[in-house]
């Protein structure tokens, strides 16, 4: 399909910059980025293309494609970047943007929801479980007091996390497997 | 602020005390036997992730890391972080709070509310850096009773204890030798395989979002550590560890023959001390047997 | 003219003794030629009584060698089988110089340009090669004659022509180390492409700024005599000593009396498209090229003037007469020439994809005078068509560069001034959107890249991928091409065009190469000898090059090549006389018919009879090539180096073949 360059957001390219992608502008299309990364060869998500996508401001392509939900965060292209355009952080930004809009997958809500209401990105009575099995000691983390839940719900919802995660209060895990962590 | 290299706050996180209590138990044992003091950081919660809360807003993912931090310095202690995940976002948000006033105001005003304080008086290690850099290779070797000879480890550090380098500076983010080291030190042989550096492809959200990528990723890793046909994987992250433990099982469920068996480092460590494999090295999906009874004698 | 050299050099009547040296060069020989096969078959050639292989010949190591052999082994004539005479030969004579033993009983056989890399497939047939070329070499040096070099005196003068940055350069610091300049320049002033540019890259200060200085110099220093509106018409002598014949260009204004008040423009009834500002803008019939002309004078274009007086009328100083018309000429003589003639831009009409004719489609150069504040816009940057400020500018990068079907080389510089452009452009306009089109972004020079980083921080959008066309719709340009990284075509809507045109060799540059005989290479750029080791040099000793007529460059490396020239010539002319090789013709008089056939082919008319029964030889002229000797009927001509003996054996060794 052939891609109009003007009247493209010209606004994006600065929302990037403000939510963390400070040196989004330095990329020269090097390619370092995407030969390195993980992800690039099995899904969509291109991330020099996607550093390109920002200055040209074409937010429909990469907000609404998902893509960036695919970055596993290794931080390999930001540590090569000739530029130190930080193309990690752009996804971060990227990423906030598209939580802005409502988009966002479902095992970051899942993990969120956890930590919500669990204190912990898993479950915890499996783990007590595990725990005595090994004959660990008793767990002490947040966890194992509901005074310490509460705490993290108080400071998370001082921010707009919530809202943009999409913690619910009727929340209930869906299973003990393990989804994120970092 | 008190820097005594045999005081530590220990920060579990979530995986290791909810999913790998084997590999806390390995942690805090070896480290008694290593003349380290282990401290409980009472109601640390998760780090948070890169992959939720950071993801959305950066003031989100801080206030949660800054409560952790809080925990640690009022017990006065310097955070060893035992998970490459925790360390990354731990040490990140405290360089970030430390050199940047209007962000510690903003989340003291928040921790405020829960009748804490960030105050920027303690510092952030890996497990990897207080075995290296403050314990030494010289008094692990003293300290452990059977040597790995002839066995040999694929060493994997995992992202973020590399990356991103200037602020972790934990190790040369592009020739890391720390965990290495601490392997050779056990007697195995550390080999070297391609890619040595690369993700396992669980992180950012990816195990969770999308099954089939995070496991042809993970492939593509064990694909490049067969090729030294080691007699097991060893890291030093819990995440990592179980991308690498669980994954193996599901590309077997697959019909796909990968069964590498995986260590946690302390979990080695605590085997060539001595210590019991029931208590530190007992939870695994991947068979282990095998390498602990052909390397350490014991079933 | 020539006065003979007495040093007195070691007998070589004894009978000869060749020493044969056979270089590796590195692996640049050996790699291909079987050394130890070429150094045994060497052996076996008569008069040979050493031979030598060295890893590289030309080593203080090498050059010991050959020494050594000179002094101690009685070696009498030295064959060095090795690189290109070119590069080499006067480094191997140096050697024989240095030993006592006369420089010109030296030959040197190519066995790298003619046999190891031609033939580095083939090493059987390139060692065969190898042979053949030791033994003609070896034939050929068992009749070498000592020969002795001869002084030339070289004036104390130089002509420069075209009054460029470079040839600004040159002049000032020929005339700083006390020569006599004369600076020819085609245009009313000096200044050349430079004095039309706003800022310049990489530093981006005002070009006039930094130019106008050094032009107002050239014409305070009494050393440099300023020809300006003038051409070469001819060329003639040698080096040392060139006669010179330039045609300065009437203008109708006696430049004596002109104060460049320039009321004389202003009553001209004639408008004329203004050439300084590309034709934007209109000039008058009678007119002072720029605001900071050197020199500050009036011109009258004669194509163009109605012959209305108006301006003879005004002038208070009664400078003007337009009833002159001839031209002038002037001679001189001078002894060395450095040529600085620049170049022209690519017309953009040959792309015709690009629509050149839309009015808001312009050049590079175009869109420089009117970011000029003394330009046709002052200034402002508008769109021809309708005077209205541009949103969207697109560059389009390579036009008329990197492309088989215009010129095939890449301008080096286009890449940065658009980077210039529009970084100037974002700084003085931030709303406006630009794109540059690129195929590879060639910023090669010192402080480029971080010039190039700058752009992106100002937010300049690099789009890699050609352009393919240009469409108008509306008022407005449709660019189409593609996105490299996204793989996708995309359209740019833009209201204005710029096309970054290619540097091609300036109009004339043919006829003024055939004029003082320099060659030209298939870019039409005048050739450097040795385009990494004699860079400033022609094929003409004594006539050098710099700046953009010897190849497309940016300023930097145009006032680097001027002052490298000016250094060349100066070291030339610096003890008023020089030394050259003896290889011209010698007439044997006894033997001369005085049949003049000889002086009707000799190209170089190096060859006269005189007044008193003679034919003689300007050995300054000849250039050795042997004509005369092949046609004289009676064998009364010997051309110095290459005597018929010589060349005979060279023959025998060829058509006897190897063993
Ligand atoms: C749009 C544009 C922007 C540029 N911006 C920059 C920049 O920012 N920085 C930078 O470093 N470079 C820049 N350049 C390049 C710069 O113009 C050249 O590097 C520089 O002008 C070369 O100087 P020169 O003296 O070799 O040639 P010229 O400037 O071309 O001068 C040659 C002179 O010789 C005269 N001449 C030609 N033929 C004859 C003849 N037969 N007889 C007598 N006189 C003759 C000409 O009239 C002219 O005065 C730019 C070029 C363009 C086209
Ligand atoms: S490595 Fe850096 S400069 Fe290169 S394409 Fe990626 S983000 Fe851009
Ligand atoms: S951080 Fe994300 S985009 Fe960068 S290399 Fe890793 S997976 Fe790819
Ligand atoms: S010719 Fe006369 S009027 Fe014209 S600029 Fe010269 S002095 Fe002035
Ligand atoms: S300098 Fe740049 S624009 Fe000019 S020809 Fe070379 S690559 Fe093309």
């Amino acid at each position: 399909m052939k891609i109009v360059l003007n009247n493209t957001n010209k606004e994006l390219v600065n929302k990037v910059i403000e939510y963390g992608g400070k040196r989004v502008y330095e990329c020269f299309q090097c390619g370092m980025c995407a030969s390195g990364c993980p992800v690039a060869s099995d899904t969509d998500h291109k991330i020099k293309r996607t550093m390109h996508q920002v200055l040209l401001g074409l937010d429909e392509q990469i907000l609404d494609k998902k893509a960036i939900w695919l970055c596993t965060t290794c931080f390999m292209c930001l540590e090569r970047c000739p530029q130190n355009a930080g193309p990690t952080e752009v996804v971060f930004a990227l990423r906030r943007i598209s939580a802005e809009k409502g988009i966002i997958p479902e095992a970051q809500i899942e993990v969120a929801n956890n930590i919500y209401h669990l204190g912990h990105a898993v479950t915890v009575q499996k783990g007590i479980k595990l725990r005595e099995k090994v004959d660990a000691p008793p767990l002490t983390t947040a966890g194992a007091n509901k005074k310490y839940i509460h705490e993290i719900q108080k400071i998370v919802d001082s921010t707009h996390a919530g809202l943009l995660l999409k913690i619910r209060k009727d929340w209930k895990p869906k299973g003990d497997d393990v989804i994120a962590c970092d | 602020m008190s820097l005594h290299a045999t005081d530590y706050a220990l920060y579990t996180g979530c995986i290791i005390p909810l999913r790998y209590p084997d590999i806390e138990n390995s942690i805090r044992e070896t480290m008694s036997l290593l003349g380290v003091n282990v401290y409980d950081m009472l109601g640390a919660g998760c780090c948070p992730p890169g992959g939720a809360f950071w993801s959305v807003e950066e003031m989100s993912g801080l206030v949660q890391s800054a409560r952790n931090l809080s925990i640690a310095e009022s017990m006065s202690k310097d955070v060893m972080a035992v998970c490459n995940g925790c360390f990354c976002y731990l040490k990140n948000s405290n360089m970030l709070l430390k050199s940047d006033q209007e962000k510690r105001e903003k989340v003291n005003t928040v921790l405020n509310k829960i009748g804490r304080k960030y105050q920027g008086t303690i510092s952030v290690y890996h497990l990897v850096e207080v075995l290296h850099d403050h314990i030494g290779i010289e008094k692990i070797k003293q300290s452990t009773k059977i040597k790995l000879d002839g066995a040999k480890a694929a060493v994997h550090y995992g992202c973020h204890l590399l990356r991103p380098s200037d602020h972790l500076m934990a190790e040369n983010p592009e020739k890391p030798h720390k965990l290495d080291a601490l392997v050779e030190a056990l007697g195995m042989e550390s080999v070297y395989y391609p890619k040595k550096l690369s993700c396992c492809g669980a992180g950012g959200g990816m195990r969770g979002n999308n099954p089939d990528v995070t496991l042809r990723i993970l492939e593509k890793k064990l694909m490049n550590i067969k090729y030294s046909e080691p007699d097991c994987i060893v890291t030093a992250c819990p995440f990592c560890f179980l991308q690498f433990d669980l994954g193996q099982k599901g590309l077997r469920d697959r019909g796909e023959d990968f069964c590498i068996p995986v260590f946690y480092y302390n979990q080695l460590l605590g085997l060539s001390m001595g210590l019991p494999k029931k208590r530190i090295a007992s939870l695994s999906e991947t068979p282990r047997d095998g390498f602990i009874k052909k390397f350490y004698g014991v079933d | 003219m020539a006065k003979s050299h007495s040093k007195k050099k070691k007998d070589i009547n004894n009978s000869p003794k060749i020493g044969v040296y056979v270089c590796h060069c590195g692996t640049n020989i050996a790699g291909s030629v079987n050394i130890r096969e070429v150094v045994d078959f060497s052996k076996t050639l008569s008069n040979v009584s050493i031979v030598r292989e060295h890893m590289y010949l030309c080593s203080e190591q090498g050059q010991n060698l050959i020494k050594d052999d000179i002094k101690k082994e009685g070696i009498n004539r030295v064959v060095a089988a090795c690189c290109s005479p070119r590069t080499h030969e006067e480094i191997f004579r140096k050697t024989l110089n240095s030993a006592n033993l006369n420089k010109y009983l030296y030959e040197q056989v190519n066995i790298r340009d003619q046999c190891s890399w031609p033939h580095f497939k083939d090493k059987e047939n390139a060692t065969k090669k190898a042979k053949h070329l030791i033994k003609s070499g070896v034939y050929r040096a068992s009749e070498l004659e000592p020969l002795e070099d001869r002084k030339l005196s070289v004036l104390k003068s130089a002509l420069v022509i075209g009054g460029g940055i470079s040839g600004i350069n040159a002049s000032l610091d020929l005339a700083r180390s006390g020569y006599k300049v004369y600076l020819v320049e085609r245009n009313p002033s000096i200044g050349g492409k430079m004095a039309q540019l706003d800022k310049t890259f990489p530093t981006n200060d005002c070009s006039a700024c930094i130019l106008a200085p050094m032009m107002v110099e050239v014409s305070n220093t009494p050393n440099i005599e300023l020809l300006t509106y003038s051409e070469i018409e001819n060329v003639s002598g040698h080096i040392g000593k060139y006669r010179i014949l330039v045609r300065k260009k009437q203008t109708s204004v006696d430049w004596e009396k002109c104060n460049g008040c320039g009321d004389c423009s202003i009553v001209c009834p004639v408008k004329v498209d203004n050439e300084f500002n590309c034709n934007m803008d209109k000039r008058k019939a009678v007119y002072i090229q720029f605001q900071q002309a050197i020199p500050m004078k009036a011109v009258i274009d004669k194509k163009k003037c109605i012959k209305c007086k108006l301006c003879e009328k005004r002038c208070q100083v009664g400078a003007i007469d337009i009833t002159k018309n001839d031209d002038e000429f002037i001679e001189f003589d001078v002894g060395s020439i450095v040529v600085t003639t620049g170049y022209d831009l690519f017309d953009p009409n040959k792309k015709a994809e690009y629509d050149y004719d839309h009015p808001n489609v312009i050049t590079s150069l175009e869109l420089e005078r009117m970011m000029c504040a003394s330009g046709p816009t002052k200034g402002e940057i508008l769109r021809p068509s309708d005077g209205r400020k541009p949103k969207t500018i697109s560059f389009i990068q390579c036009v008329g560069s990197r492309d088989e079907k215009t010129n095939d080389y890449c301008s080096r510089i286009c890449c940065t001034y658009s980077i210039k452009h529009a970084r100037l452009l974002k700084e003085k306009y931030p709303e406006i959107d630009i794109f540059i089109h690129y195929i590879d972004l060639r910023c090669f020079g010192k402080g480029y890249e971080e010039y190039y980083r700058m752009a992106r921080e100002k937010g300049v959008k690099f789009i890699r991928g050609r352009i393919s066309q240009v469409d108008s719709i509306g008022d407005r340009l449709e660019v189409s091409g593609d996105d490299d990284t996204l793989g996708e075509q995309i359209s740019v809507v833009a209201d204005l065009v710029v096309l970054a045109v290619a540097m091609e060799a300036p109009r004339g540059s043919k006829k003024l190469a055939n004029l003082l005989n320099i060659s030209t290479d298939k870019t039409g750029f005048f050739k450097e000898i040795h385009p990494k080791l004699k860079p400033v040099s022609t094929d003409s000793d004594g006539i050098f090059i710099a700046g953009a007529c010897q190849g497309p460059k940016e300023i930097p490396d145009a006032v680097g090549q001027g002052k490298a020239a000016a250094s060349a010539a100066s070291s030339l002319m610096s003890k008023g006389e020089i030394d050259i090789e003896p290889l011209f013709a010698q007439i044997i008089e006894d033997l001369c018919a005085k049949c003049r056939t000889c002086e009707s082919l000799c190209t170089y008319k190096a060859i006269k009879y005189t007044e008193d029964d003679k034919m003689e030889v300007d050995i300054a002229l000849c250039k050795g090539c042997g004509v005369c000797s092949a046609a004289c009927p009676s064998g009364a001509i010997k051309a110095n180096h290459f005597t018929t003996k010589q060349v005979r054996m060279q023959i025998l060794a060829l058509t006897e073949g190897i063993k």
